[in-house]
């Protein structure tokens, strides 16, 4: 489907039309609310207390649904559309198991700051707390994975919370809100008039800059011999590629982007060291544990970054640029905070740095990086997963948009494809969400109808959220979705395989489905590769092909994911070998 | 207690707002030695005072953790020298008639008051600080407490 905006907000005409004041349901409220938020897909999936909100888009051309086969899938297709636009995702769903099944996907959603809304139905307020059907405490349940959440309670309310709750959504530190709404609430009736400002009273999203810490941070740099940036999410979050790119110019500081901060510095540059952490690269876990000042763009340093936090970049001292306070000092000791939005932070720094001292520290890197590149044993004769990957960066020039599942076939598509702009990678990072890889694609590609998306999974990730291939051949979203089949639980193997001295415990798939048939049974095209000859031909055939793929390929399932940094241990302790 | 921290919320008056708050606890595993809410010289605002247990750096990261709730406006750690503090508690004693002039008399001595006297019980007020109000409780224990009420702390800077 080409999903393309059926309305356009620049048009005055139209938009004054949303805004009249016309006595309205709460229902159309809320779609021209969203509308006026700017709003072109809505992902969801009807039941009882959203009966009134489906009414009302009944014959609204100028509203865009895509019905998902489950609410797992909405949730992840509006996550996946927020994460490769920018612009908030938004996910419809009633009340009771609706809202329920949409937990897993806003515990993803926060736990890498991603922008959503979340639109639940629940019973009529006059209903709530009797343990009416379909009744379940959504503002309780999801009050520790949402930055904010809103229960409607009276329909004059629902234009401020709404407008709300997009600003809360993505402004600062961004994140999921939710906007829980009765099913009465849905069908009364007021004269519609939407805020044009809105002032929430102690919300600061963009912290003022403090000089004293940019300086600081500068002399630092200055005076460093052997930095190193870890970049994140937040450079992403911030738009802040081009300053960052400007930075690291400017002051040669050599790069290494986590899992969600790889599309935000070009894999390409020479001062690019790849991924640090569990699965990082020799080059840069080395150069965190040889640093003397540790410069933390938007990273949060989480525990697959770190490992053993007593033991991690030894020698440096921590800098950290972050817009969330609570993230500065939380893991790790820092001695040049610098709170602010990134792409602010940077371009003033960029008015001034000057270079670290760093030439002899840049030569070593660049030794590491010839000596130590990421490796996999290749074989004419087998089809190895990380060869499927090469494969497709080798025939995308790093140019699409790859999606992924969690696992094994995350962390190889995380090593072996090179990504050159920002928003390329979609990949639940912090909660490390199966299922999460066709969904994210969908709402990806709905998102950017004219990039090439393909969306990496393993067969059990696949298996989580299949139904969702439907949308795909339905809506003719031409998603190229490609399963690293090694029918095991690959990551789960690999850590029993290693820490639990080969004891393979519940991780066999082997003989749960022919993909090829289940994706035709749903009317996608469905391919298959055993080796790699036919995989170049598969994969040829794919690209040139208009619609929707599956194609699935065959690997074994002994290889693992290396470097490996076992739990427990420091980063200097990297498993090279199988 | 040497650890002992005292923070003070300005939060919005609205349904959920505690549990924000306690959930926050709770899932980031912070101590909560106790809470105490109530009106605020502002109309549909609350003003909240949490006792925690924690050391300097958590402390920051506890109030950091906080400003980020929506319905929290001030989050603000109370230097101790700066701060006044008191609880109230409700004590209700078990006692044979015989033995009231005796409790009387530790009631006066203590400063406490008397809010009700039954056949068989009284139940005594007690104001201050949480170690004065552990002084006499401990003092009235022997003559058969049978119920305490304690607020919590409550705190104001100077």
């Amino acid at each position: 489907m080409r999903m393309e905006s059926k309305m356009n907000l620049f048009n005055e005409e139209y938009r004054e039309k949303l805004l009249q004041s016309d006595y309205i349901n709460g229902s159309e409220i809320l779609l021209r609310s969203l509308l006026l938020e700017g709003v072109d897909c809505v992902f969801g999936y009807p039941g009882g207390a959203v009966l009134y909100i489906y009414d009302a888009m009944h014959g609204n051309k100028d509203f865009n649904h895509v019905l998902t086969r489950h609410e797992q899938g909405a949730i992840h297709a509006a996550d996946g559309y927020a994460r490769a636009t920018g612009k908030p995702g938004v996910c419809l769903a009633t009340s009771g198991p609706g809202a329920t099944n949409l937990v897993t996907g806003i515990a993803t959603a926060y736990m890498d700051s991603v922008p959503m809304i979340i639109i639940t139905g629940n019973v009529a307020t006059s209903a709530i707390g009797s343990d009416a059907f379909q009744e379940a405490d959504t503002i309780g349940i999801t009050m520790p994975i949402t930055k904010h959440s809103y229960q409607v309670r009276d329909v004059e309310d629902l234009p401020r919370i709404i407008r709300e709750a997009f600003y809360i959504a993505s402004t600062g530190r961004k994140g999921p809100v939710l906007i829980d709404i009765p099913k009465d609430v849905s069908s009364n009736k007021t004269n519609f008039k939407y805020p044009e400002e809105i002032e929430i009273r102690g919300y600061q999203p963009n912290p003022q800059l403090d000089m004293r810490q940019v300086e600081n941070l500068l002399k630092a740099i200055e005076e460093a011999k052997r930095p190193v940036i870890i970049a994140g999410a937040g450079v992403v979050h911030s738009g802040a590629h081009e300053e960052l790119l400007e930075f690291v110019n400017k002051t040669q500081i050599p790069v290494t982007t986590t899992l969600l901060g790889l599309d935000g510095f070009p894999s390409g540059h020479p001062l690019s060291m790849g991924m640090p952490g569990m699965h990082g690269t020799y080059t840069a876990n080395t150069a965190i544990q040889n640093s003397d000042l540790l410069i933390s763009i938007g990273a949060r340093f989480d525990d697959r970054v770190t490992m053993k936090l007593d033991g991690f970049a030894p020698n440096a001292k921590i800098a950290h640029l972050d817009i969330d306070r609570s993230e500065i000092g939380k893991n790790i000791k820092t001695e040049f905070p610098c709170l602010g939005d990134i792409k602010a932070v940077l371009a003033l720094a960029n008015g001034t740095v000057k270079p670290a001292q760093s030439d002899e520290w840049i030569n070593q890197i660049m030794k590491n990086k010839q000596k130590f590149p990421l490796k996999y044993q290749d074989d004419d004769q087998v089809l190895k997963p990380q060869y499927v990957i090469e494969m497709i960066n080798e025939t995308t020039g790093g140019e699409a948009i790859i999606t992924t599942d969690v696992g094994q076939h995350q962390m190889w598509a995380a090593q072996f494809y090179k990504f050159n702009h920002p928003r390329s990678i979609i990949t639940s990072g912090g909660l490390g969400t199966m299922g999460f890889g066709l969904p994210s694609a969908i709402g990806a590609q709905i998102g950017n109808p004219n990039r090439l998306v393909i969306s990496i999974n393993g067969d059990g990730g696949m298996q989580m959220c299949a139904q969702e291939l439907a949308i795909c051949a339905i809506h003719n979203i031409p998603v190229k979705v490609v399963i690293i089949n090694n029918q095991v639980l690959g990551m789960v193997r690999q850590w029993q395989e290693i820490v639990y001295e080969e004891r393979y415990s519940h991780i066999d798939l082997s003989g749960s489905v022919d993909f090829v048939q289940l994706a035709k049974a749903y009317g996608v095209k469905g391919l298959q590769a055993k080796t790699k000859e036919e995989a170049r031909c598969v994969w040829k055939e794919a690209l040139e092909t208009q619609g929707p793929v599956l194609i699935d390929f065959v690997v074994p399932k002994e290889e693992v994911v290396l470097p490996m940094v076992l739990q427990g241990t420091t980063l200097s302790e990297m498993k090279m070998e199988g | 207690m040497e650890n002992q921290k005292t923070i003070s919320l300005l939060v919005k008056d609205h349904p959920g707002v505690m549990q924000r708050i306690t959930s926050l606890f709770t899932r980031r595993g912070y101590n909560m030695e106790s809470i105490t809410v109530g009106p605020s010289e502002e109309t549909g605002l609350s003003r909240i005072t949490i006792i925690t247990i924690c050391d300097e750096s958590q402390v920051d990261q506890i109030i950091f953790q906080l400003q980020k709730l929506m319905e929290v406006f001030e989050a603000t750690l109370l230097r101790p020298k700066k701060t006044v503090t008191s609880e109230l508690a409700f004590i209700k004693m078990n006692v044979e008639p015989n033995r009231y002039g005796e409790i009387l008399n530790l009631v006066e001595k203590n400063h406490a008051t008397v809010l009700d006297i039954g056949s068989k019980t009284m139940i005594i007020q007690a104001v201050g600080d949480t170690e004065r109000i552990d002084e006499i409780v401990a003092q009235l224990t022997p003559y058969g407490l049978c119920q305490l009420s304690r607020t919590g702390v409550m705190a104001m800077e100077k």
